[in-house]
């Protein structure tokens, strides 16, 4: 293949669609309301009001390009969250005292995981969801009979660390999704153990019969996934000061619509970090563009359903043909070729999600 | 991939986009004519004197409860009281003021989880028809949604008191606490507060969520207050589905802000609402928009506190559980329960007095032992 024809299949929409979508979205929007949405402060706001979304959709990225979903992400970020708060209201820990027994109760919960999914062998997606719902309970005994806990400190220097710090106006949580998405794909395609990973999610029985240790790669997956779900919820709770049980409960979907959307994306059609965020960022350009024009409020959720529908369809469309294409000579049988898409795409299918 | 039928795709995804943005675009035009914005004249910066006069009363924090009438029969003891418990947070935290006031008749409180589904509701219910209590009582629950359990109750002669909803007694109901006349004074104050501060040219959000009759009932009776108080004022609704996340609050009043920047103030008819809102104004370069909250929790008590917020409307929610006990024990004399029915004052909370209000919330100091007076 030429040079030209490869830069040509690179840009092409069946490979960053996000990217043409997110560009029509923003034309759209800028024509239908030229004095209030091509403005920097749309921008900021897109931005700002959706970096928790694109961490959540990261945390949950890890897990799922080995092959297992972690759907305990909600419950995840509200017992972290409210942990957090509690930690700083009942007891004269230091800062990084908090941040650090947070992160131990993220680790704790990818651990639980770990032995629900990996020990246990039972579904991913049923055990992880059992997690959610013990996580989210254990959030309101923690929280006790209070609606939320909103210590000081969650809008003093920790909140101001976590969650308020900006520079022009764009706040650190946006730097910590950029900085994440950057070391992740890094991490993802340039090193050995995330190479690994990918190759578990694609086909564990492959992968196992090639050397690698698939239950210590999804292992090491769902806890780092706690972890980053920990992080997540120490943000939300810098954010809003304070910290409620179940509060994070409503980015479980958005973060797993990102994460697939984000799938379709590049060429290989695999989870990939900068695919996730661009997806979150787009979803979140269209929500917004949706809100500034005066949308009901159920027309968003609307638009990111259809978005997801469309653009996964297209994509997949696109990428069946482009597998038969390819495949004919290669025959059945290849580690790549057990699925018919990315990781997330052939869930029907079920061969590489457990 | 052959040219027709990348042909074909591109033409597919130009009319799946068109028919989609089409409908957003429809969709958006038909909802935006239902959002009430006044139409704005020549603003001036005077103050409104019925409003400064009316938020003057308001700053001033209820020292009685609302009810007087003292209950002159002998009230039974040993009752027991199934109560039922919707499943936000604002109302898990009125489980315990029922029991405490409950306490001061001998009476016994069984609280039940009724979640938030008509799944949920039903069992919890039905939970109650099997229990046969003395009495049951529920927060936050149309008639509607338990018909025929109260139905069932009614049949059994086990009063049922309500709270918390729009409903009027009947039909099983004894009483209804903290009803229609509750949310047409907090919507009143809540108007109060923001013509008391910004005079005419307040330029207000109001944001709820009509899936809930009551916040209907606050947001009628708060843009009534407005335009009674003050012609030239503008207000805008932002109406929240009520699956909406904190998230997705915040994104559309910045939004609205966004697309209106004469917004001066934010009205918050739910705490939930205003969680995270003084930051993402402050960081979408609005942070002289002021924001008003009806009832307090701990978030935005610390907002205020620390200055982020403007004010929050004190509402009697956690006296109004000592108001059903008042209301099932002239149900269980004989005697009328209007008086347990009525509206209580607000207090208009501001910075120097935030310290003043603390968990459980309790509007008037020493709520309970006056009630125990008119029981005594």
């Amino acid at each position: 293949m030429t040079r030209l024809a490869t830069l040509r299949r690179s840009l092409s929409p069946g490979s960053i669609g996000i990217i043409y979508v997110w560009a029509l979205l923003i034309v759209f929007f800028s024509v239908w309301k030229p004095d209030l949405f091509p403005t920097m402060s749309t921008v900021r706001s897109v931005l700002n009001l959706n970096a928790l979304a694109g961490l959540a959709a990261l945390a949950i990225l890890v897990p799922m390009v080995s092959g297992a979903i972690d759907a305990s992400i909600g419950g995840n970020i509200s017992l972290s969250g409210v942990c957090c708060a509690w930690l700083f209201q009942n007891t004269h820990l230091s800062v990084l005292a908090v941040v650090l027994i947070t992160l131990g109760i993220g680790a704790t919960i990818g651990l639980v995981n770990v032995l629900v999914v990996v020990v246990l062998k039972i579904p991913s997606i049923i055990g992880t969801l059992a997690t959610w719902l013990i996580c989210d309970s254990l959030s309101s005994a923690v929280a006790g009979q209070q609606s939320s806990l909103s210590p000081p400190q969650l809008s003093g220097s920790f909140g101001n660390d976590f969650a308020i710090a900006s520079w022009q106006n764009f706040t650190i949580p946006v730097l910590f999704v950029l900085v994440l998405a950057a070391v992740m794909g890094l991490w993802l395609t340039q090193t050995p153990s995330g190479r690994y990973t990918h190759a578990v999610g694609l086909n564990p029985a492959v992968a196992r019969n090639t050397g690698i240790r698939v239950s210590l790669i999804q292992s090491c997956a769902l806890v780092v996934g706690g972890i980053l779900g920990a992080f997540a919820g120490m943000v939300l709770a810098a954010q809003y000061a304070s910290a409620s049980p179940g509060s994070g409960d409503a980015y479980l979907l958005p973060a797993f619509a990102a994460v697939f959307l984000g799938a379709t994306q590049f060429r290989l059609k695999r989870f990939t970090a900068w695919g996730t965020v661009l997806a979150v960022f787009m979803l979140a350009t269209g929500e917004y563009g949706l809100a500034l024009a005066g949308a009901a409020s159920w027309i968003p959720n609307v638009f990111q359903g259809l978005a997801l529908i469309i653009a996964i369809g297209l994509s997949r469309q696109v990428f069946s043909r482009t597998a038969r294409v390819t495949k004919r000579p290669q025959q059945a049988g290849s580690a790549v070729s057990a699925g018919d898409g990315p990781h997330g795409t052939d869930v029907p299918a079920g061969a590489t999600l457990q | 991939m052959s040219p027709a039928f990348r042909g074909k795709r591109v033409v597919g995804t130009a009319v799946v986009s068109a028919a989609l943005l089409s409908t957003m675009v429809l969709s958006t035009a038909g909802v935006s004519g239902a959002t009430s914005t006044t139409q704005s004249r020549v603003q001036s910066h005077t103050s409104i004197p019925a409003a400064v006069a009316a938020l003057k009363k308001l700053f001033v924090r209820p020292i009685h409860i609302p009810v007087n009438k003292k209950i002159t029969k002998p009230i039974p003891k040993g009752k027991t009281i199934d109560f039922v418990v919707c499943g936000v947070p604002q109302c898990a935290i009125l489980a315990s003021p029922l029991e405490a006031a409950a306490k001061y008749l001998h009476w016994k409180v069984v609280t039940i989880a009724g979640g938030l589904t008509p799944a949920t509701i039903d069992n919890a219910w039905n939970q109650v028809v099997h229990n046969k209590p003395s009495a049951a009582m529920g927060t936050g629950f149309p008639e509607i949604v338990f018909s025929s359990q109260l139905a069932q109750l009614k049949a059994d002669h086990i009063p049922v008191i309500n709270g918390f909803v729009t409903d009027k007694s009947g039909a099983g109901v004894v009483a209804v606490v903290n009803g229609q006349p509750s949310y047409t004074y907090a919507g009143t104050a809540l108007s109060v507060f923001v013509l008391g501060i910004d005079g005419t040219k307040s330029d207000s959000l109001f944001v709820g969520s009509t899936t809930f009759p009551a916040s209907t009932f606050e947001q009628n009776a708060y843009i009534a207050e407005n335009h009674k108080l003050c012609s030239k004022c503008q207000e805008t609704n932002l109406d929240e589905a009520a699956t909406a996340t904190q998230a997705q609050v915040i994104s559309d009043v910045i939004a609205k802000v966004n697309a209106n920047t004469k917004i001066n103030f934010v009205v918050c008819s739910q705490p939930t609402y205003a969680a995270g809102l003084p930051q993402a104004l402050k960081t979408a370069g609005h942070a002289s928009v002021k924001i008003l909250v009806n009832t307090p929790d701990p978030t935005t008590l610390g907002y205020l506190k620390s200055g982020k917020i403007a004010g929050i409307m004190d509402v009697p929610n956690t006296d109004a559980m000592a108001e059903f006990i008042d209301a099932l024990a002239r149900h269980e004399v004989g005697m009328s329960t209007t008086p347990s029915e009525g509206a209580g004052g607000d207090w208009a909370v501001v910075k120097k007095t935030a310290s003043q209000v603390t968990y459980p919330y309790f509007l008037v100091k020493g709520a309970l032992g006056q009630y125990e007076k008119l029981w005594k």
